[in-house]
């Protein structure tokens, strides 16, 4: 009944439209208040939310993407990769799945995975023929590989409220974004050749091929020194955001000489209130979480779960079907800090590997992404494309069944998550 | 239940000072009727070790567990644990920690100003260095190397050795080993076993460079306004608990080293003359708890190095 | 309250800067340690100091940019009389939380303050030098809330901000 209650009030506050993380902070301070417990929790979840090391990777890693961006780097990736795929059948579906999943390696966030690929990409393979809502469907769904492969910004709050390694969790997120581009891909070659009625790309010439990979080749070793630089244990995450952040500058400011102080600044800016917002939240998710807590929440619904699946097979359909219908109405990052601390305890008594369940969260919340009314990728390729929210929620929905095969391909051969991080 | 105590924990439920604290839970609930209940939250799900000294003191819950250095900020004589090479025996540890000893009495007592009181202390073992390639036998073996640490004084003892002290989070450590973030490491053997550390290092060095304690604190102002006959049963229960991890302590340790010989670690006790050289170049760290602390530090450095 | 407006926005610079300087500290943190062995005590430590200065700094001004993120699926589907009611009981409730933020923020912040408190990290910072940061940030938070719900009570919602992540 109390859980039923809080639901309740937790879902009016949310679609009351009060921002996220006040009406977390609130109903978790009422909670206290209500129980009898001390309202310092408030405060002081506040504090130890900012005080965590590995959130200082959350505005450094946007400095670094927000940075490229404005430096136009992601035109240049879409060149490069279309000139050397574009002519294959299919070939600008796969240059724009490719583009989105390097351009993942160099951002946290799937909407500025969406918003930077589709920009470049929509116009061109609309102007080709493509199909329209294919196209919308494709973008909406390359741009959450920007959260699955790393640097994520969800899988470093899931590492902050789990206390798992952050850098296993990246490590982790690598094969399923490959098996997932994979998916795509095979997907794009198929609608091409049945449904067809594009117009072909002409093979790029050998000078064109050199220039637009000369050009887009800082940023692509930039990717790989942050990813390298994280693998091999030179840096830390928060380190090698840094790091990426400094690159970024000079490819930027000194090689490229595309970005002015004036687009710096904005870039600068941008990640600021992107951080405070993500910051705040994860804050009044803290006071929330630690309300639930203190009512014995997770343990009753942990309790629940166990008496009602008995099997890990029947708990992922249990799960994967809730986060599906949660992610209908939420963003990403509500969804990881209100049931993570939920269900994680269910699911490691059942088995579960924490790093493998971090991707699983993951690639739920990339559902969440595309799924309307409430879908972030949806809205960003709405307003690049001018087009509408039911063509784009059309087309995603194939990509949509795409990741749940990655779901099912990710419990039944686990080691393609883990793989990487523990056993390479 | 008349009165309920909320106890915080960073560690998981089934690591040894958790199963202390649920026989403290069912000592106190059995002794008082169910008039106590005890609820303990494990896995730093209220709190953070860094967190609990103040959320204690502040009255936000009425118990916590903390590891001793937490309390540096506050008290800079608790540090004394760490000196390093300080209390490097069993025989040593217990005479300081004996409740009263001038050891520990200025403790308990600096801890009183926080707000919180000391209900009993919690042995995790001695701290133990980890490396790849052979054993760390003194000073030379760590210059130039990236040694991890979880503390000042600690990264004070590594710099006067000539190591470069890296601050590495539990959680972390697994990762910062395989992937040689940092060259050499320091934890209490415990954590070798609890995360699989021989994984990624094929060589403990028993030097028990630091004494690693817990303590349990309960915030006074609510400890001060329970029932006499309350405060009595939790008291023994307290004393008990104690008691029983202490005596645990060498078994367990015993235990760890056991599993990770049989893991394939080698195991090095360093010989009197290299814990000679280690003493030697741990001066300044002496120097520098003496500057810190006043002639409570000294007279309580002087006392644990008679014992 | 364009007095108000001009706070907000230098706080938010600040915040801004704070950050920047977060990424230079932690470069030449790796560009000493790898280069050098020699790693800084202080890098880490300052740049957390930094992180946890520019959110309560920089969050009124996001509020009243209205760039926190919220749920908009409903709201927007209600007349415009009923959306303005919603946007006032929603700054009232940021207003209250922010309130006993600040209110019980302050009290850490003193406790430490008072008892000449320390980090016992390794720089050893004097605790309420971050702790101070949420009464500062959040009674600009308050009143930046009670601003909006009067700005909402005077006249038509501005559009939303665009939703980060
Ligand atoms: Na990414
Ligand atoms: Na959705």
């Amino acid at each position: 009944m109390t859980i039923a209650i809080i639901l309740a009030l937790l879902f009016g506050l949310l679609l009351a439209g009060i921002p996220v993380a006040f009406a977390l902070g609130a109903l978790g301070l009422g909670m206290l208040w209500a129980g009898g417990f001390s309202p310092l929790m408030a405060p002081q979840a506040v504090l130890s939310t900012l005080d965590g090391f590995i959130l200082l990777a959350v505005p450094l890693f946007l400095l670094m993407s927000n940075i490229l961006l404005k430096g136009g780097v992601g035109r240049d990736l879409f060149a490069a990769v279309q000139a050397w795929v574009g002519h294959w059948p299919g070939g600008l579906a796969i240059a724009t799945i490719v583009s989105c999943g390097i351009f993942a390696a160099i951002s946290g966030s799937s909407v500025a995975t969406a918003a930077t690929i589709g920009t470049v990409a929509a116009p061109e393979m609309i102007s080709r023929g493509y199909d329209k809502r294919f196209v919308y469907g494709l973008l909406a769904a390359g741009g959450t590989l920007g959260i699955l492969i790393p640097p994520s910004i969800p899988l470093i709050i899931y590492g902050f409220v789990t206390e798992e390694s952050v850098i296993a969790l990246f490590m982790a997120g690598v094969g399923p974004g490959l098996a997932l581009i994979g998916l795509f891909i095979v997907y794009s070659v198929i609608h091409a050749r049945f449904f067809g009625g594009y117009a072909p790309v002409p093979r790029a010439s050998r000078s064109e091929r050199v220039i637009a990979t000369w050009r887009a080749a800082p940023s692509m070793v930039l990717a790989l020194v942050v990813l390298a630089g994280i693998y091999t244990g030179a840096f830390t995450p928060t380190e090698a955001a840094a790091i990426g952040f400094a690159v970024a500058l000079i490819i930027t400011g000194l090689i490229l000489r595309s970005l002015t102080l004036r687009a710096l600044w904005q870039a600068i800016w941008e990640s600021m209130v992107t951080t405070v917002a993500i910051l705040l939240i994860i804050a009044g998710a803290k006071v929330f979480g630690k309300a639930i807590t203190l009512y014995r929440i997770p343990q009753e619904i942990s309790g629940f779960l166990a008496d009602t699946v008995s099997t890990p097979l029947g708990l992922v359909v249990l799960v994967s079907g809730v986060l599906l219908l949660m992610g209908l109405v939420f963003e990403a990052l509500s969804m990881i800090l209100i049931m993570t601390p939920v269900l994680l305890p269910a699911a490691m008594a059942m088995g579960f590997d924490p790093i493998w369940f971090g991707i699983f969260m993951v690639v739920m919340v990339e559902c969440a992404l595309i799924t309307p009314p409430v879908g972030l990728n949806l809205y960003v390729i709405q307003s690049v494309t001018r087009s509408s929210l039911m063509d784009v929620s059309r087309g995603t929905m194939p990509f949509l069944a795409l990741m749940l095969v990655l779901v099912a391909i990710l419990y039944a051969w686990p080691d393609l998550a883990l793989y990487i991080p523990f056993k390479l | 239940a008349e009165t309920t105590l909320r106890i915080t924990l960073q560690l998981p439920l089934k690591s040894h000072l958790g199963q202390n604290l649920v026989l403290f839970k069912n000592e106190v609930e059995a002794a008082s009727n169910g008039e106590i209940a005890v609820e303990i939250y494990d896995s730093a799900q209220l709190y953070k070790d860094n967190e609990v000294p103040q959320a204690v003191g502040s009255g936000s819950i009425e118990m916590g567990v903390a590891s001793l250095t937490r309390y540096v900020g506050d008290a800079p004589i608790v540090d004394i644990f760490y000196q390093p090479f300080l209390l490097d025996t069993e025989d040593k540890v217990r005479k300081a920690v004996a409740p009263g000893s001038p050891v520990r009495a200025p403790i308990d007592a600096a801890i009183a100003e926080t707000g919180s009181t000391v209900l009993w202390w919690q042995a995790y073992g001695g701290s133990i260095m980890l490396s790849n390639g052979g054993p760390i036998k003194g000073p030379d073996d760590l210059k130039g190397k990236k040694v991890r640490v979880f503390g000042k004084t600690l990264g004070e003892f590594v710099e006067a050795a000539g190591g470069a002290p890296t601050i590495v989070s539990g959680s972390e450590q697994y990762l910062a080993y395989q992937r040689g973030t940092v060259d050499v490491g320091m934890t209490g053997v415990s954590g070798v076993q609890s995360r699989k550390l021989w994984e990624v290092m094929d060589t403990i060095t028993i030097t028990n460079n630091a004494d690693i304690e817990f303590i349990v604190v309960a915030n006074t102002d609510f400890w001060n306004n329970l029932p006499e006959d309350h405060r009595a049963i939790i008291q023994a229960a307290a004393l008990k608990a104690e008691q029983t991890v202490r005596d645990d302590m060498a078994g367990i340790e015993a235990a760890a080293y056991a599993e990770a010989e049989a893991n394939g670690m080698a195991i090095y006790t360093p010989t009197a003359e290299e814990m000679a050289t280690w003493k030697a170049a741990s001066q300044p760290v002496y120097d520098a708890f003496i500057a810190a602390t006043g002639e409570t530090g000294k007279a309580m450095l002087e006392a644990a190095q008679s014992f | 309250m364009r007095l108000l407006d001009a706070v907000e926005l230098m706080a938010a610079r600040l915040a801004a800067i704070l950050l920047v300087a977060t990424g230079v500290m932690l470069t030449y943190e790796v560009v000493a340690r790898y280069f050098f062995v020699k790693p800084t005590i202080w890098a880490a430590e300052l740049s957390q100091l930094c992180l946890i200065w520019a959110c309560p700094l920089a969050a009124p001004w996001v509020l009243s940019a209205r760039r926190h993120i919220r749920v908009t699926a409903v709201t927007q589907l209600l007349p415009m009389g009923l959306r303005r009611g919603l946007e006032i009981a929603a700054m009232l409730v940021v207003a209250g939380f922010s309130l006993i933020v600040l209110w019980f923020g302050f009290g850490i912040f003193h406790d430490s303050w008072a008892r000449g408190r320390t980090t016992g990290t390794m720089l050893d910072l004097p605790a309420w030098l971050p702790e101070a940061a949420i009464p500062a940030g959040f009674a600009l938070l308050t009143v930046s809330a009670l601003g909006n719900a009067w700005r909402a009570a005077a006249g038509p919602l501005p559009e939303e901000g665009e939703i980060a992540e």
